[in-house]
Parts: C-alpha cells; sequence; structure tokens
C-alpha cells in the first residue's frame, strides 16, 4: 500500500479515525512529493476533511502513522488506551510548518487583519514585528487585501476573509497547504477570487492537499486526485484519469452527480 | 419656598443636615461594591477555571460551591459570613495556641460575604463565555502553532470579555443594592444612614426616597460604563 520512495515528502499510512463505535475513516494511505497539489474527493460523509484534520492532529487518529518531511507526528503508540499526543512542542513546531486553511475561515474577531497575519510570525516563529509586519504587508498585497489591513475581520466579505486566512497561512511559510474546502462557505460570486488565488499558490510550486467540492479546480490544477467513499480510498491517480475514466461505481456515480 | 425648606431641611449639608452623611454612605456603598467585584471578579475566574478542568478533582468542588451559593439566599450567606467570620477566627487562633479576642473589621466581612456570592454567579459567566468563544478560532490558533497556553492569552481570554460585560454588568447592578444588606451589621452604608436619618427626623420616607435617588444615580452611571465597556469588547464586531 505505502509509497515508500525516497520522494514521498508526504506520507499517511493505515489510517483509522472514530468518533465511539462510529469509524469514519478506515484505513487510509497516501504519499504525495514536494510541489504536489493532491486533491480529495468525495460525497459528503466521506471522510475527506476528516483525514486533512489528523494530518495536524487537530483530530487524534486512533491507528495510523503521518510522516512530513522525514518527521513522524508524535503521537503515542497505538496499544492500551487512548492516543494521545506524545510532544506537545514538536506538535506545534509541525504545526507551525503545515499551513491549514479552513472553510469558516475562522479569522481571530478581536485582531485587525494586519494582526492576524503577524500573530503567528511574532508568537511562534519569534519574528520582530516590524519584520513579521512587512512580510505581511506584501502578502496582503498578493492576494489584494492591502487597503483592509486595518480593518477587523467581520467588516470584510466571505471572500476577503478567506484570502486574509490564506495570507495568514502563508506568513507562516508552510512546507505543505492544508484546505479544507476553502470555498464552500462562499457565495458564489466570490468562489473564483479565491481559487485565483489558489491556482497561483500552486503554480509556485507549493505542496498542497486540497479537500474540495469545486471539480474543475480539482481536475486542472491538481496532481493528484484521491476519490473517498465511506471512509476509504476508492480511487486514486492523475485527475484526467480519475474524472476522465474512473473505474469504481461509486466514483462513477459520484462524478455523474456532481459533473 | 419656605415649605420646601422644612420639607427638604434635613437633608442639608453641614450643620444639623443628613446630606453629608448620605453621601458619605454612598461613597461606603459604592466602595463595599467594588472591592467586592474585584475580589470576586479573581475568585469567579478561578472557580470557572477549575469547572472547566479536565480533572475531577478540581470540577467537582467547584460546582458543589457554586451550587450552595446560588442555591442558598444571599442574607443567609451574609449572615454566617458576618457572624460567623469571628468565631471561626478565633477558634482557629486558639486552637494554634494564639488568644482569642479578634474581631474581623465589619467592612472586611462585608466585602467577604458579598465576594464570595458573587463568585459563584461570576464563575457561571465567565465559564459561559470561554465556550462562547466560536472553537474555529479556537482551531486556528492551534493549526498556526500557538501553544495552549497561547491560545488561552491571545485569543480565548481577549474575546471572553465580550461574551461576559453583559451578564457581569448586571451582576454589578445586584451587588451595588445587595450592599445595603451590610446595614445588620452596622456597617454605615447608604441604606443605614438613611434609615438611621429618618428615624432620627421622624421623616423615614423622605430619607428613602433620597437613598433611593442616590443607588439610581450610581446604577445608571454604571450603565454608561458598562455600555462603554461592551463597545471595547465588541470593536470590530458585525453591529457594533
Amino acid at each position: 500500500m505505502l509509497d515508500n520512495t525516497s520522494s514521498a515528502y508526504l506520507t499517511v499510512d493505515g489510517l483509522h479515525k472514530s468518533y465511539g463505535a462510529l469509524e469514519v475513516i478506515k484505513g487510509v494511505s497516501f504519499s504525495g512529493t514536494e510541489h504536489e497539489v493532491i486533491s480529495l474527493i468525495g460525497a459528503s460523509g466521506s471522510g475527506k476533511s476528516t483525514i486533512l484534520r489528523c494530518i495536524n492532529l487537530l483530530e487524534i487518529p486512533n491507528r495510523g502513522e503521518i510522516t512530513i518531511d522525514g518527521v513522524r507526528l508524535p503521537l503515542s503508540d497505538v496499544g492500551t488506551g487512548d492516543r494521545k499526543v506524545t510532544d506537545q512542542k514538536a506538535l506545534s513546531a509541525i504545526r507551525a510548518r503545515l499551513g491549514m486553511v479552513f472553510q469558516g475561515f475562522n479569522l481571530w474577531a478581536h485582531m485587525t487583519i494586519l494582526e492576524n497575519v503577524i500573530e503567528g510570525p511574532v508568537h511562534v516563529l519569534g519574528l520582530s514585528k516590524a519584520e513579521a509586519r512587512g512580510r505581511a504587508e506584501a502578502l496582503l498585497e498578493r492576494v489584494g487585501i492591502a487597503d483592509k489591513r486595518n480593518n477587523y475581520p467581520t467588516q470584510l466579505s466571505g471572500g476577503q476573509q478567506q484570502r486574509v486566512a490564506i495570507a495568514r497561512t502563508l506568513a507562516m511559510d508552510p512546507k505543505v497547504l492544508l484546505f479544507d474546502e476553502p470555498t464552500s462557505a462562499l457565495d458564489p460570486e466570490m468562489v473564483g477570487e479565491v481559487l485565483n488565488v489558489m491556482h497561483d499558490l500552486a503554480d509556485d510550486g507549493r505542496t498542497m492537499i486540497v479537500v474540495t467540492h469545486e471539480m474543475g479546480f480539482a481536475r486542472e490544477v491538481s496532481n493528484k486526485a484521491i476519490f473517498l467513499h465511506q471512509g476509504r480510498i476508492s480511487e486514486q491517480g492523475p485527475p484526467d484519469e480519475v474524472f476522465g475514466n474512473p473505474q469504481s461505481a461509486e466514483c462513477q456515480q459520484f462524478l455523474a452527480k456532481v459533473l | 419656598m419656605e415649605q420646601i425648606n422644612t420639607v427638604l431641611g434635613p437633608l442639608s449639608f453641614g450643620q444639623g443636615g443628613w446630606g453629608d452623611d448620605l453621601l458619605n454612605g454612598a461613597l461606603l456603598t459604592l466602595q463595599l461594591a467594588l472591592c467586592a467585584m474585584l475580589a470576586g471578579l479573581v475568585m469567579g475566574l478561578g472557580l470557572a477555571g477549575m469547572k472547566l478542568s479536565r480533572t475531577r478533582m478540581l470540577r467537582w468542588p467547584a460546582a458543589a460551591y457554586t451550587l450552595f451559593m446560588r442555591g442558598v439566599p444571599e442574607f443567609l450567606i451574609l449572615l454566617f459570613v458576618f457572624f460567623g467570620s469571628d468565631s471561626l477566627i478565633n477558634a482557629v487562633a486558639t486552637s494554634l495556641g494564639f488568644q482569642g479576642g479578634y474581631e474581623v473589621p465589619k467592612f472586611m466581612a462585608a466585602v467577604a460575604g458579598l465576594s464570595i456570592i458573587f463568585a459563584a454567579y461570576a464563575c457561571e459567566i465567565f465559564r459561559g463565555a470561554y465556550l462562547a468563544v466560536p472553537s474555529g478560532q479556537i482551531e486556528a490558533g492551534q493549526a498556526i502553532g500557538l501553544s495552549r497556553s497561547q491560545v488561552f492569552f491571545r485569543i480565548r481570554f481577549p474575546q471572553l470579555w465580550r461574551f461576559a460585560i453583559p451578564g457581569l454588568g448586571n451582576l454589578w447592578m445586584v451587588v451595588l443594592k445587595d450592599t445595603s444588606l451590610a446595614a445588620v451589621i452596622a456597617l454605615n452604608e447608604l441604606l443605614r444612614i438613611a434609615k438611621l436619618g429618618g428615624e432620627t427626623e421622624q421623616s423615614p420616607l423622605l430619607f428613602f426616597v433620597a437613598a433611593g435617588a442616590l443607588y439610581l444615580m450610581m446604577t445608571s452611571l454604571s450603565d454608561v460604563v458598562r455600555s462603554a465597556l461592551e463597545r471595547r469588547a465588541r470593536r470590530g464586531m458585525a453591529g457594533a
């Protein structure tokens, strides 16, 4: 199952996740190389977001290991009792290198846009405020929100907030970007502006894992598409194959519905 | 005009008038309420921390405390503290070999009594406010690599006030008025002065109306302060 080539930058191996008696991830393994864009697609409830949240340990997987750039996520061994994070410091360091963009933006409501973007660099990476501000302004410029830097999140539209959230993530200079349905909470006319930013990031060679319902984006931008069905990978490969010539019945049905 | 003077005469300032006594009473009321609130806020935060703890040994004493304090009449708790604190301290002192005969200053006893009640209610307000901070914002902090204490002090705590201030403002009003219960230990707060003045001058109604007006002034002023604080805590929020 496991692709153990030396080029693997990120590996997920035998991932299981249950909530009580409900098993939502039933053994998922995949790997990605640097600069690769992986799309996770599938129906609601298929487990795509849960996989993403396990990768930065917002959810603790019951079984399985995750390795990023040679560093294994610090989880206690499977065995007796609940699995725990064994090293909070190591976890923070890993998370700081994994950028997460959420469906609901999750900007900090009591901070201005600029404060949102410099928070991590100043308090996690230890940058000076001046340095962090310089970088933040360049990033906000890049996502087209520089003029809103002193506004508060609720004064921005959803699309603008999501672009700020992307800038906040980029400010940490992450190795891997995780996108959890980044356009699903947006009004239709704002989806494009966010996808454009993501498209640029992919062109820059960013390593990205994207959970999305935007099939056009997944097909056009990603190098690999993974189709999930009921907590298992039922199909994966180059997007042209997965979208153009799906083998499994459930993937065919899913694509027929959404395309 | 003369009639008004004779009616309001007892409230005049200076020799023979009760005006300055009433104002002093109001000042003591305010001091009492402020001290009780400050102590109560600190205790309330601590209790909320205990109630939200993962450790059962911390959770249940806090739960028992708030249940008791909120489930028994405030007056009863105050009487208990007012009249029990002396005996308690003396009992402890003698058992340790010191001489008895200590007396807790009345003001301190009143602050203690009021703040332990205030703390129980403040605890519930803080707990609710803690849980009201959207979990997505907490996750965003974790995801960027903030430590647990950073998440608390940088994200949770600053936003706590937005949810807590309305409830705390309400509670402040209650405490401000509950200070009048300290009259039973002959603490010269506003209501006791009004009662004394009314009896001495044989016009209780006049003095009660005056005291009521002073309470109302203090509570209305508090409301102005509360809305200013609320605006500050909500800056940047929609509709602020």
